[in-house]
């Protein structure tokens, strides 16, 4: 068999492929003319007609093998992309783990210090009711860590309805403010009981809003409480 | 196909048998089922080999291995372990592959090395000591006889840059200008060039072997 080299010519490719007329026409790339030309030249060629059969083969042979190897490598990639999801699993879990150990830990590191900020807080040091609210029993339960019993005492006061009172006349303001003042008490009492029972966002919300009303006596000692969180 | 991570574990036997059936799942069963202890013995027998190049030698000598089997319905024979025959086979593929690296001269560029700068064979990577495999079973025609002939000049004689050449041409069918992107050459002329020598290196080689065979 000669190696065809002056009967095969190799065709300068115009499609930019390595391919061959032998190539092209195993790969059917040839367009219909060209490969009803080359057939009529295979019919009367046994020499060309071999070429065209070995190379059939060879490719044949190339792409089982290539398409095999292919097989290994997905299969290689899998054990790949297994290791790096449990590598992956493992991290996100450990964090997961940590971010939760953290929490834990903040939260009650949190808790401790709310509960020592409404410790420090000395309820006998409370100013005696001006509108007539008993601070007493609320400051002794919340001493005395009946916070339920403190909750439902300054729940009391609270549904008292607000008297009416003449605001244009000047007694009428000052019992006006004397009320306000026992209702801004009453809220950093439960400001306290709830600081003492280790609950800090609601006792910060609280405290927030008391150390922004300019008008209560309690907003510099809301704002050093706040501190303190 | 549900894959599973733990995969039952093959006796020699039964994995030749199911290779045979060409039984997809015995791919993978193959594969994993060596690839640790492969890796293993890779660095502390392959000096120098990297684990890039350890999984690709394993890769090839499965692709080997696989092919030998199913195709050429080659069958071991008692006593010798179808372990030793893939990890034989594995290391003809690195010895062919580190003997390529040290042919590089030093400062020669990729297109310096020609298909002429090598030899017409490495050692066939298919390669074993006849004790692991026993002669082909049954008589081949001369159709099927010629086809074996090319598959082993295909992959055990033609080397690379022609290996390489024919995988991006025939399978991946890429132009000459990305396979000269790919295999470092000046430009798409190279590849053609060098693609036709291959072509010619290839007929030239199975004209001889066909001849030594009697098919011609």
């Amino acid at each position: 068999m000669k190696t065809g080299t002056q009967k095969n010519a190799v065709d300068m490719p115009s499609d930019g492929t390595a391919l061959d007329r032998i190539d092209r026409y195993v790969l059917g790339h040839m367009k219909p003319e060209e490969c009803a030309s080359f057939e009529a030249e295979l019919s009367s060629d046994p020499e060309l007609a071999e070429q065209v059969a070995v190379r059939r083969m060879a490719i044949s042979a190339i792409m089982d093998r290539e398409a095999l190897k292919d097989d290994f490598m997905e299969i290689e990639s899998g054990i790949g992309r297994r290791r790096r999801n449990t590598v992956l699993v493992t991290f996100v879990t450990a964090a997961a783990a940590a971010c939760i150990a953290a929490g834990v830990f903040f939260r009650n590191s949190s808790v401790n210090a709310c509960r020592a900020a409404g410790a420090s807080v000395l309820l006998a040091e409370l100013p005696p009711t001006r509108g007539g609210v008993d601070f007493q029993s609320i400051a002794e339960a919340i001493d005395e860590e009946r916070y339920d019993e403190a909750g439902r005492l300054i729940g009391l006061c609270r549904s008292e309805p607000v008297p009416e009172y003449d605001l244009s006349t000047e007694e009428g303001r000052y019992k006006y403010e004397l009320y306000r003042s026992d209702m801004q008490t009453l809220d950093y009492l439960e400001a306290v009981s709830l600081l003492r029972q280790g609950k800090p966002v609601k006792a910060r919300r609280l405290l927030k809003s008391i150390s922004a009303d300019g008008t209560s006596f309690w907003s510099a000692s809301a704002a050093e409480l706040l501190d303190r969180l | 196909m549900a894959k599973s991570i733990c995969m039952k574990r093959l006796e020699d036997g039964e994995l030749v048998a199911r290779i045979r059936e060409n039984d997809e799942q015995a791919k993978e069963i193959m594969y994993r089922q060596y690839r640790e202890e492969f890796l293993g013995w890779a660095f502390k027998s392959m000096f120098g080999i990297t684990a890039d190049e350890a999984l690709a030698v394993y890769a090839d000598a499965c692709v080997a291995v696989w092919d030998n089997v199913a195709r050429r319905k080659y069958e071991l024979i008692q006593g010798a372990s179808f372990k030793t025959y893939l990890f034989r086979v594995a290391m003809n593929i690195w010895m062919n592959m580190s003997r390529r690296k040290r042919r590089t001269v030093a400062g020669t560029g990729p297109e310096m090395l020609s298909i002429d700068s090598f030899p017409d064979s490495d050692d066939p990577v298919n390669a074993a000591p006849d004790i692991f495999i026993t002669s082909i079973l049954g008589e081949k025609d001369d159709y099927e006889l010629k086809k074996e002939i090319v598959r082993d000049v295909v992959f055990n004689v033609m080397t690379d840059p022609c290996q390489s050449i024919f995988r991006y041409v025939y399978y991946k069918k890429l132009n000459c200008s990305e396979i000269a992107e790919r295999m470092s050459y000046k430009g798409p002329r190279t590849v053609i060039t060098l693609a036709n020598r291959c072509r010619r290196k290839l007929a030239a080689v199975l004209n001889d072997r066909f001849k030594k065979t009697g098919l011609i």
